[in-house]
């Protein structure tokens, strides 16, 4: 899973730590999603794709190989 | 600062404090004593570290507690195993087994073995 987050945090002028308190989640937790190394919940997908403006589908890219 | 640390840290130093002073204020209570300022240093060491590690971010989140329960899952089958292993051996008679060591080992075994599998999988991130 890619995930756009750091772009659109860097859109947004939101930092790490500004993202983590504002979905509730420890800022380690936004290293990993960044990394595309979290699979978040749909709840924090949701949660994050709000925060940063965005649709989770715009924020989270998934490809044919993570769905399998 | 969290009002959970600072109530941690406080508690800690009236224990500590509480343990010093009594053996002065009533006699022939060195035993409690000393328990009172175990309790309140380990209470307030556990608050310092953690205050210190988290500060004001939430200590546990949905991907901690994700892999805190995957970790013990994997301990947990981890030690039926080794338990298994140990009803064959002794079963076989090739080791005599007191029940206080495998009542030990099981112990030791699960609290290490899931620190451990904590450890490696904090490490990568997530579990799938």
């Amino acid at each position: 899973m890619k995930t756009r987050i750091r772009e659109l945090r860097a859109k947004t002028g939101i930092t790490q730590e500004e993202l983590a308190q504002q979905v509730g989640v420890r800022r380690e937790t936004i290293v990993f999603l960044e990394k595309g190394k979290y699979n978040p919940s749909l709840k924090l997908a949701y949660k994050v794709a709000r925060t940063l403006g965005s649709t989770i589908e715009e924020v989270f890219i998934f490809e044919e190989e993570d769905l399998a | 600062m969290k009002r959970r640390y600072a109530i941690q840290i406080a508690a800690g130093a009236v224990l500590s404090a509480a343990g010093i002073l009594l053996p002065f204020l009533v006699g022939g209570t060195e035993a409690l004593s000393s328990i009172l300022v175990t309790i309140g240093l380990v209470t307030l060491a556990v608050a310092v570290v953690r205050y210190w590690r988290f500060r004001d971010e939430p200590e546990k989140d949905e991907r901690t507690q994700k892999i805190g329960a995957y970790a013990i899952s994997y301990s947990w089958l981890l030690t039926i195993v080794f338990l298994a292993i140990l009803f064959w051996v002794d079963y076989l008679r090739l080791l005599a087994l007191t029940v206080e060591s495998v009542l030990l080992s099981a112990i030791l075994l699960m609290g290490l073995s899931a620190r451990l599998f904590q450890w490696y999988l904090f490490r990568q991130g997530d579990v799938a």
